[in-house]
């Protein structure tokens, strides 16, 4: 009778990782993930808080589920080994490596944002009007120039266009960072500082005026005082 | 710049998903408790095989599970394997992402004066999964769904229920080895091995997310949407190009109505209709998923099949809007 030889290195490996208990594990990185996004507000910058409860939820459940099937686990002949690698690779790159992705390159890729069903800033004295709340009354209206002269201070983040121009913007989000799309007014930068880099957040206080553009009389906001501030926890509007 | 754009898509795909994830689970976890509860076989199998009836039934089952694509996947695997009508699944799989209480609430919420549209998207996505669930009635289950479900859909067939080739092939009636993670004799009964064999699908399934979302991120980066949006006035090729952003996108079904508020004023009527059925069907984050239940050349038939059909609904749409 043959005898059985002994097992060859991959079997070992794999029977290792079998005793592992890879999947259960891979789910538990995946909940620890998933909670560690959420604690260390992580999601505030990838989507909109309506989605954060989601998240949070499927993290315990999911914390739940691994820890269960991690006791009740037992030696199985085939474990999906690949596809647990590559979510416990994942799961530990998503802690390792935060999004720092630039929200300029972003908004370059997606077309002006539409600001029906958000709240209007009509009512409001100029310099108290966001960023949306102009862009909103400088669309919503056929005669930009009465706007010509009022006070402006608002605050975004510094988006380089196609074409080289530096606008000030904010993302709008309805789910995630997958349907951002921006919102932007066109700066005329002091002359007596260099215009601030792309993706800095800054306070930009000024007037409004309109200008001969390539693309016709434009509203522009002519910056008198440039400040930096820092990145909002979450930096975009819902 | 290529660090830039790399990083950039890293950033949209942590946002895909950790957004897709809960869906994932949710559609898993009622995958395992159907497996768990619902026993398998007799109950499924009296599930209509009309090829009217049956994608009804499966799009009624779906109007009570409010998951987009992501959990519609698992659960409709779970059907099939548990020898469900192959119509009932396949309604359950294509109209469910669109009839469902929270995508037809996001619709109306974000396109209240557009009336019509919140009857064309439930109507033409209901059209879409009755004549995509037709067109796969038509083939045999051996052509068209993937070997690993096929062989688990064989142990709940009758014997008579299979075509010669699936008896010849010895899958169906068969003596095959029963998979080692779902031993029959346990079947619905051990809730240990639902949730062993649950951890373990919803490992496979995520892996396939990820691969979904790392590819949708990518090309959410790199192509200009200003590009595909550049011909919206264009009948058909709006219609086109809508239909290739629901595709690239991959953004949640329950949410899609939000993203499209964001360019419906610069595109036709019926590129809209267009995006808002095609996506929730088809996309890339769930390209992978879809491998867990169709074979290679089934997944290129519903692709292109569900293309065509969003393609004549968005155009009859322009038809009689324009």
């Amino acid at each position: 009778m043959n005898q059985p030889g002994p097992p060859s290195p991959w079997s070992r490996i794999r029977s290792a990782v079998a005793r592992w208990r890879l999947p259960p594990l891979a789910l538990l990185c995946c909940g620890v993930t998933l909670v560690q996004c959420w604690s260390s507000g992580r999601l505030q910058l990838l989507m909109a808080p309506a989605f954060h409860g989601l998240v949070i939820g499927a993290g315990l459940a999911l914390l739940v589920w691994s820890v269960t099937a991690l006791v009740v686990d037992q030696p199985r002949r085939s474990i999906p080994w690949r596809a647990a690698v590559l979510v416990v690779c994942t799961s530990l790159l998503i802690v390792l490596a935060p999004p720092r992705g630039s929200l300029s390159t972003l908004a370059r890729h997606r077309p002006p944002a539409r600001l029906d069903g958000l709240a209007a800033g009509f009512a409001l004295p100029p310099e108290q009007r966001d960023l949306v709340d102009w862009v909103r009354l400088l669309r919503g209206t056929p005669q930009p120039r009465l706007f010509r002269g009022e006070p402006i201070q608002v605050e975004g983040f510094v988006l380089v266009t196609a074409t080289g121009e530096r606008h000030l913007a904010q993302l709008l989000v309805r789910c995630c960072l997958a349907d951002a799309t921006p919102v932007q007014l066109a700066v005329q930068w002091p002359d007596d500082a260099p215009p601030p880099q792309q993706d800095q957040w800054v306070r930009v206080e000024g007037e409004m005026e309109l200008l001969n553009t390539s693309d016709g009389m434009q509203p522009v906001v002519i910056a008198h005082g440039v400040t930096a501030i820092p990145k909002p926890r979450q930096p975009f509007r819902t | 710049m290529v660090l830039d754009h790399l990083s950039t898509s890293w950033s949209v795909f942590q946002a895909l998903f950790l957004e897709a994830m809960p869906f994932l689970l949710i559609g898993v976890a009622l995958a395992a408790m159907a497996r768990h509860w619902l026993p398998a076989g007799p109950v499924l199998q009296c599930l209509p095989d009309h090829p009217l009836l049956g994608p009804l039934t499966g799009a009624a089952m779906g109007f009570a599970l409010p998951a987009c694509e992501c959990g519609n996947v698992p659960v409709t695997r779970q059907l099939l394997a548990s020898g469900s009508p192959l119509p009932t699944a396949m309604g359950f799989l294509f109209a469910a992402p669109v009839l469902n209480p929270i995508v037809l609430a996001s619709t109306w919420a974000a396109f209240p004066d557009q009336p019509w549209l919140l009857w064309a998207r439930p109507a033409a996505g209901l059209a879409m999964a009755l004549l995509v669930a037709t067109l796969l009635r038509l083939q045999q289950d051996a052509a068209i769904l993937a070997p690993s479900l096929l062989r688990e859909r064989g142990f709940h067939q009758p014997a008579g229920a299979g075509s010669l080739l699936e008896r010849s092939a010895g899958l169906i009636g068969s003596a095959h080895p029963v998979p080692t993670s779902l031993p029959s004799a346990g079947r619905g009964k051990s809730w240990r091995l639902s949730v062993l064999h649950g951890a373990d699908e919803l490992v496979k399934l995520s892996s396939l997310l990820i691969l979904g979302c790392a590819v949708a991120a990518l090309l959410q980066t790199t192509l200009p949407r200003n590009w595909l949006l550049a011909v919206g006035q264009a009948p058909t090729l709006s219609v086109l190009a809508l239909m290739l952003l629901a595709v690239v996108i991959s953004v949640c079904s329950s949410v899609d109505a939000f993203l499209a508020l964001g360019f419906a004023s610069q595109v036709t009527p019926g590129a809209l209709l267009a995006f808002l059925i095609l996506g929730p069907v088809i996309d890339l984050k769930s390209l992978g998923l879809y491998g867990t239940v169709f074979c290679r050349s089934a997944m290129v038939f519903v692709g292109l099949s569900c293309g065509v059909l969003a393609l004549l609904a968005g155009q009859w749409t322009n038809f009689l809007m324009l």
